[in-house]
């Protein structure tokens, strides 16, 4: 597997997902236009991304954390089935991608009250 | 004087496309190259020497429509896979510009450097990838009749994906009567060494968690003194199956099977035993396939000649009696090598040598035995275990313990494995 490279990795990736993968593909590129379009906002208005990068960030540590349980069943395992930390690892990891998505929503709603209350005080 | 291959290779070399030192080579040799199977080792062989050979004229030769997964066929025998996730139409797989002749090899003629189908179709060839498979010899075990697997206590995962969903039919009719059950592998090389230990492991959860595990009793019957090959598995295993209450037998070899009766005949050093159960999991022999045994191309001698298996040198997989012959898969006469993974290493090899040499360059790709058993130890569960020729751990990932149950292994069997197996016969990965 010393081969894995980003090509091959899309490769595998879009074999694994089949139908769903370009879905996926055109889903992920919303959620990045999102996130330019957010901080496209702050900039316009002048205001610091702090806040919002951080509400986005928190949401997707959080909906990570609650999606975690169910990735084990997403394998036909059971929860029980994690033992060593590098299982509890990787199911987080794979929960990120659902909670990145939330965090990205977040991230936007709270970009753009941010952007509008800059808005209103200039 | 040059005979054709060699002033093929001679012209191509002349003409060589070399686009930079990142990116492969390939070679505008028009040699006619034949390959002979469309299982793992053909269809990725076809794809990647039609990225690497754009003027080679390659044609397929199988007859086989569907093409089987036969890494999960261990999930559909455990009851989590359907049939249906582990069938592919051939046809899928085919690239562009490859001619697939739709019939079986009836005969090889290495000294004419041709084949001839069962169709009665002669195909010449420069180069010949031999990649048949191999062939599941149930005959071999008598009293033995496939069509029983699901029936009767029957179960082998290995012969269909629809075996191996009776499998795990005869697997819950067992769980659910109790008594007997019998594991076991053949004496022969086989494929995928894991599988039989790993339904063992699965019949055993399965009980365990059904609460009928106190009903069962099971029994795994070595061929020989180990239950694996490779000595650091070997003891995880017995490990294993001392802490699930799975009994090791050594030196048994399954001659027969009374069905009716459900008796298996073993054939041991100082005799024969006969054992009684409620339920067997049979492995059948494993040779290479008639058309191949039949030929001039097995080894003539040596531990791998009574089965038939292309004699091959097991760094660079060519014939050393017919160097425009190269044995690919199951049916290569090297030591281990049987699984999908090693597939993945073996076909770079053979194409970047052949690739090579029609560049005129020393071929310089050696193969070093690589293989991989996702072990599946228990429902959600595995260890990730890879190994070379000389049996030596090579883990992937070093954050992998190969020896540690884990779900990560588990994850890499479940949802990792058939995408990088698809992605291997596109030539991709």
């Amino acid at each position: 597997m010393s081969d894995l490279n980003p090509l091959v990795l899309a490769a595998i990736l879009r074999e694994s997902l089949g139908g769903w993968f370009w879905p996926l593909v055109v889903a992920g590129l919303l959620l990045l236009a999102l996130v330019v379009r957010g901080g496209a906002k702050l900039a316009r208005a002048g205001r610091s991304p702090l806040r919002p990068v951080l509400a986005g960030v928190v949401a997707t540590l959080v909906a990570g954390g609650l999606a975690m349980p169910l990735v084990p069943r997403w394998t036909l395992a059971e929860f029980s089935a994690l033992g060593g930390a590098v299982d509890y690892a990787a199911a987080f990891l794979l929960a990120l991608a659902p909670g990145a998505a939330v965090g990205v929503v977040v991230f936007y709603v709270a970009a753009s009250r941010c952007a509008a209350r800059g808005r209103v005080l200039a | 004087m040059l005979d054709r291959r060699t002033f093929l290779i001679a012209g191509a070399a002349a003409g060589l496309v070399a686009p930079g030192a990142a990116r492969a080579q390939t070679s505008p040799a028009p040699a006619r190259i034949a390959i002979a199977g469309a299982g793992a080792a053909g269809l990725s062989l076809a794809s990647r020497l039609r990225g690497r050979m754009p003027n080679a004229k390659i044609t397929v030769i199988d007859a086989k429509e569907e093409h089987y997964f036969q890494p999960g066929f261990t999930l559909v025998g455990a009851g989590l896979w359907e049939p249906r996730d582990v069938v592919f139409p051939n046809a899928d797989f085919i690239p562009r510009g490859v001619e697939w002749v739709r019939e079986a090899v009836a005969e090889f003629d290495p000294e004419g450097n041709a084949l001839v189908t069962t169709g009665g179709r002669r195909v010449a060839y420069d180069f010949l990838f031999v990649a048949t498979g191999l062939k599941l010899d149930y005959a071999a075990i008598e009293g033995m009749d496939p069509a029983r697997i699901g029936q009767d206590g029957i179960a082998s995962i290995y012969a269909g994906p629809e075996a191996a969903a009776a499998s795990y039919r005869a697997i819950e009719d067992f769980i659910r009567t109790g008594g007997v059950g019998l594991f076991g592998r053949p004496p022969t090389e086989m494929k995928c060494a894991g599988a039989p230990l790993k339904i063992t492991f699965i019949t055993e959860d399965l009980a365990r968690r059904q609460g009928r595990r106190e009903a069962v009793e099971l029994i795994y019957n070595a061929h020989s003194d180990v239950v694996f090959t490779v000595p650091p598995v070997n003891a995880k295993v017995h490990e294993l199956f001392a802490a699930r209450g799975i009994a090791v037998n050594q030196g048994h070899v399954l001659t027969a099977i009374d069905a009716a009766a459900r008796r298996a005949t073993y054939r041991m050093a100082g005799g024969e035993v006969t054992l009684d159960y409620e339920f067997i999991h049979v492995v059948p022999p494993m040779r290479a396939p008639d058309a191949v045994r039949a030929s001039p191309l097995p080894w003539q001698e040596g531990a791998l000649a009574a089965d038939g298996w292309v004699e091959a040198d097991r760094a660079t997989l060519r014939h050393p009696r017919y160097a425009n012959v190269f044995a690919v898969g199951d049916v290569a006469g090297v030591p281990r090598g049987k699984t999908a993974a090693s597939v993945k290493w073996q076909v770079p090899v053979v194409v970047e040598n052949l690739v090579a040499e029609a560049a005129g360059r020393a071929p310089t790709a050696a193969f070093n035995g690589y293989t991989s058993c996702p072990m599946v130890t228990a429902f959600g569960k595995a260890m990730l275990i890879e190994f070379d020729y000389e049996g030596t751990l090579t883990p992937s990932f070093p954050f992998i313990a190969p020896l540690e149950e884990l779900w990560i292994s588990w994850l890499i069997e479940e949802k990792g494995l058939k995408g990088a197996y698809r992605a291997m016969l596109r030539g991709l990965a």
